[in-house]
């Protein structure tokens, strides 16, 4: 039998504040939320003293000082996360190369392989221990046989806990939880499961295979064997490729202007650009999100005559569709940019030459518009080199080393480059620098 | 409004202007044609803004034309045009009563259709022309087949969506481009002063070619504004909105070097080619490959996942240095359409340059084409 460890940081970046600086935080009820001046304004994550008041995740800033007005509230600073986030993976790492990180505060282990450093439960409980004593992180960890029995393990008890649930408890310990708490089934299969009177974890094992396929396809038949305990997923330890990468930004404002919207475009694409070659990738489509403050949200891409992985390709096309499809005089909330039909950089096929170099003049400069189609040879090996070497400057003095005049222009959409406070808990691809796939810091 | 018309009459006035129906707009007396009956002529007008069409038939003893009250209305083009479409081929009666409620009638048959008031329809462009060409009907037509296929059908440009049209020494070109190849056809007419150029919509130009009968003795006046330009066949007025800007300056990218010349029959060569882009024809560029070594000339293209293929051609005459290019097939099958048969000469200056197709006895047809740079 396999045995799979699920570790599960608890309160994570309430956590993370308080070991980096425990005499402001630890053992208090903190609270890591946004400023409400740029729209950021909700709650995060509370640490548990805070939850003992009251206070929960998604809550505003407001309603969380209602019920608890001792709250300490602290700005997110995701450098710490990411910092923190590596040293705890590189723990569990120490026994199993076989670590599947989920967010920026879970990860699953393969330990079946790892005889020598005890059994299942002993290597779980060291590294709970190591986690709390070496880096002040509390953590709750499942012990199972698969992935899916893990994670169940992992939330029955918190904090600070080590959970095994093996297959032949399942009958008594998790086929009795409400349907909600099986993992994989949001909030709205819930409820459609509960109309189909599957309320528990139990019913949905012993469910009618024929009845979840019709109303929820292949992953009604999926849920079904996970609940009867089944799960033959690997942890698999390198991620596959992103199907496509973006950023986008709620703007402290309301935006009409097009020239103060394409600054915003250029600090966004500036960001896509850089994660994408970090990745050592190139995509083929752009796509623009325009979430106006009606809260009405377009969409529109292009897909260009070949992959591309320069950061003034994407700006250039992200801006023609700006230009196109913006509302004249509508105010703008959000802006997103995000590439994808992702592959290697650089064309498989021939490249087009262009009749005209200096007709398709540069995306920076007014009235300049998108290459007909690729075809710059010259010109692009040239920034191809000019963003490679940017790149390295970036990687080594910072984010803010050497960028566009412009990019400066407008220090809200700059924060996009800030990756202290900017970040969410699934984006992964800054977590695995210290292993050191696709990192050009080598 | 009150007339008798024959249907087939009717249907053919209606199909001439029915390009020029606006499709996509939030105006909808555009998607409508205008149907004017004066004495003793039937006037049928669409007009999408950027296209106008007009015709007009005059009565005589075959159509049956019998204008009783003259007047004018505007009728939804699509439902129009199919009553009309499905009706016999017999003497229709229609008339407008109140409302602009239209009836038309043919034997015991009657519709119904709601129409628009005349006076929403826009009044086409008004004519002081600054310079008028005559050009023979068959004459137009080619010079528009071997242009109309190049211009781009990108908006991102949208100048390189027009031909380009430029009176110089009594000379008119034709250019268009999109970027990638280049089409460009001219020639000499006498009694022509002046200079001036203009950018016509390209699909506005391929919907004149269609019109164009195919008669070298018909002329075809073509008169030019600042913004609109018109050409007159027969009854039919032909009105299109000229493109805003200034086009680029396309003489400096005409190679007037040759580093290679072969010389290949333009029917043979195309076949080949054809054949090879089999091949390629899944892949963006429909990269085919030309080498020509020692004056052997083959053609040859490969697909990973598909196959490979190779022919050698028979030249005619070649000279220069050896050279080996790529290039988009559907690109060089376009320039080829433009010299129908007979000996064309290609001309190389090198891998990474663009090459030019030509006639060999015709100065005033010049196809250019970018290669494809092979990795």
């Amino acid at each position: 039998m396999r045995a799979v460890l699920h570790v599960d940081m608890n309160a994570f970046y309430c956590a993370c504040h308080a070991a980096a600086e425990p005499s402001r935080y630890a053992g208090r009820p903190t609270a890591v939320a946004g400023s409400p001046e740029t729209r950021h304004g909700v709650v995060v994550t509370a640490s548990y003293e805070a939850r003992a008041l009251g206070v929960r995740a998604t809550m505003t800033v407001a309603e969380a000082l209602r019920v608890a007005p001792q709250l300490t509230l602290i700005h997110p600073d995701f450098d710490l996360y990411r910092r923190i986030s590596r040293q705890v993976f590189d723990v569990v790492l120490s026994y199993t190369p076989q670590v599947e990180i989920f967010s920026i505060d879970e990860c699953w282990a393969d330990v079946s392989g790892s005889g020598q450093f005890g059994q299942p439960r002993a290597i779980a409980e060291e590294i709970q221990q190591r986690l709390l004593q070496e880096l002040g992180i509390p953590c709750s960890i499942g012990v199972s046989a698969n992935k899916f029995l893990a994670k169940m393990a992992s939330d029955l008890r918190k904090p600070l806990c080590v959970t095994e649930l093996w297959p032949d408890e399942i009958e008594e310990r998790l086929w009795p939880l409400p349907i909600e708490q099986m993992f994989g089934v949001g909030d709205k299969s819930a409820a459609r499961l509960r109309r189909l009177s599957i309320r528990t974890i139990g019913q949905l094992a012993h469910a009618d295979p024929a009845l979840l396929r019709r109303h929820f396809g292949v992953r009604g038949e999926r849920w079904r064997a996970l609940a009867a305990g089944l799960d033959d997923s690997p942890v698999v330890a390198h991620p596959a490729a992103p199907k496509s990468i973006g950023h986008s930004i709620t703007l402290s404002r309301d935006v009409a202007d097009l020239a103060a919207l394409e600054t915003v475009l250029l600090n966004l694409s500036d960001q896509v650009g850089r994660r994408l070659r970090r990745r050592g990738l190139a995509g083929r489509t752009v796509q623009l999100t325009i979430r106006y403050a009606s809260r009405r949200t377009v969409t529109r891409a292009r897909t260009l005559a070949e992959r591309t992985e320069l950061t003034e390709d994407i700006y250039a096309t992200a801006r023609a569709l700006l230009q196109e499809h913006l509302r004249p005089g509508a105010a703008v909330r959000l802006l997103g940019v995000a590439i994808g039909q992702l592959g290697e950089p650089g064309p498989s096929d021939g490249v087009q030459l262009s009749l005209f170099d200096t007709l398709e003049a540069s995306a920076f400069q007014p009235g300049g518009a998108v290459p007909p189609s690729g075809a710059r040879p010259v010109q692009v090996e040239k920034l191809r080199r000019l963003t490679d070497a940017t790149d390295r400057l970036r990687d080594k003095f910072g984010e803010d080393i050497v960028i566009r005049g412009r990019m400066l222009t407008d220090p809200e959409s700059g924060q996009v480059r800030n990756r202290r406070i900017r970040g969410t808990s699934l984006q992964k691809d800054w977590l695995q620098s210290s292993r050191g796939d696709g990192d050009r810091r080598g | 409004m009150h007339f008798v018309i024959q249907q087939s009459t009717l249907l053919r006035l209606l199909q001439v202007v029915s390009k020029a129906v606006a499709v996509r707009t939030t105006k909808p007396v555009l998607t409508g044609i205008l149907l004017t009956a004066a004495e003793r002529q039937l006037t049928a007008t669409a007009y999408n803004l950027d296209l106008g069409i007009q015709d007009t038939v005059d009565a005589d003893d075959e159509n049956h034309l019998n204008v009783f009250a003259p007047g004018s209305i505007v009728l939804p083009a699509r439902y129009f045009t199919d009553v009309i479409r499905k009706l016999p081929n017999a003497d229709l009666t229609i008339s407008v009563s109140n409302n602009y409620i239209t009836n038309i009638e043919c034997g015991s048959i009657q519709f119904h259709l709601h129409g628009i008031d005349a006076a929403e329809f826009p009044t086409l462009p008004s004519f002081h022309p600054i310079s008028t060409v005559q050009f023979s009907s068959t004459t137009l037509r080619d010079f528009i087949q071997s242009t109309a296929f190049a211009v781009s059908t990108s908006e991102v440009r949208p100048l390189l969506t027009g031909i380009y049209v430029q009176l110089k020494d009594s000379h008119i070109t034709f250019t268009a481009t999109d970027g990638l190849r280049l089409a460009t056809r001219s020639a000499t007419f006498e009694n022509l002063d002046g200079s001036w150029s203009a950018v016509i919509p390209g699909k506005s130009m391929a919907d004149l070619a269609r019109t164009l009968p195919d008669d070298p003795s018909v002329t075809i006046p073509m008169q030019i504004t600042s913004s609109h330009c018109l050409f007159i066949i027969g009854k039919t007025q032909f009105y299109t909105r000229l493109l805003d800007g200034a086009y680029p300056d396309t003489s400096r990218i005409i190679p007037t070097t040759t580093r290679t010349s072969v010389t290949v029959d333009a029917k043979r060569f195309g076949d080949a080619i054809d054949r090879a882009a089999l091949i390629a024809r899944d892949r963006d560029s429909h990269m085919v490959k030309l080498d020509l070594r020692s004056g052997l000339l083959t053609l040859s293209s490969s697909s990973p996942e598909i196959g490979n293929v190779s022919e050698q051609l028979e030249v005619d005459a070649a000279t220069g240095d050896d050279i080996q290019i790529a290039f988009n097939a559907r690109y060089v099958l376009d320039a080829l359409s433009a010299f129908a048969s007979g000996p064309v000469d290609v001309r190389f200056n090198g891998s990474n340059q663009p090459f030019t197709l030509q006639r060999p006895d015709e100065e005033g047809a010049l196809q250019l084409i970018s290669p494809v740079l092979m990795r």
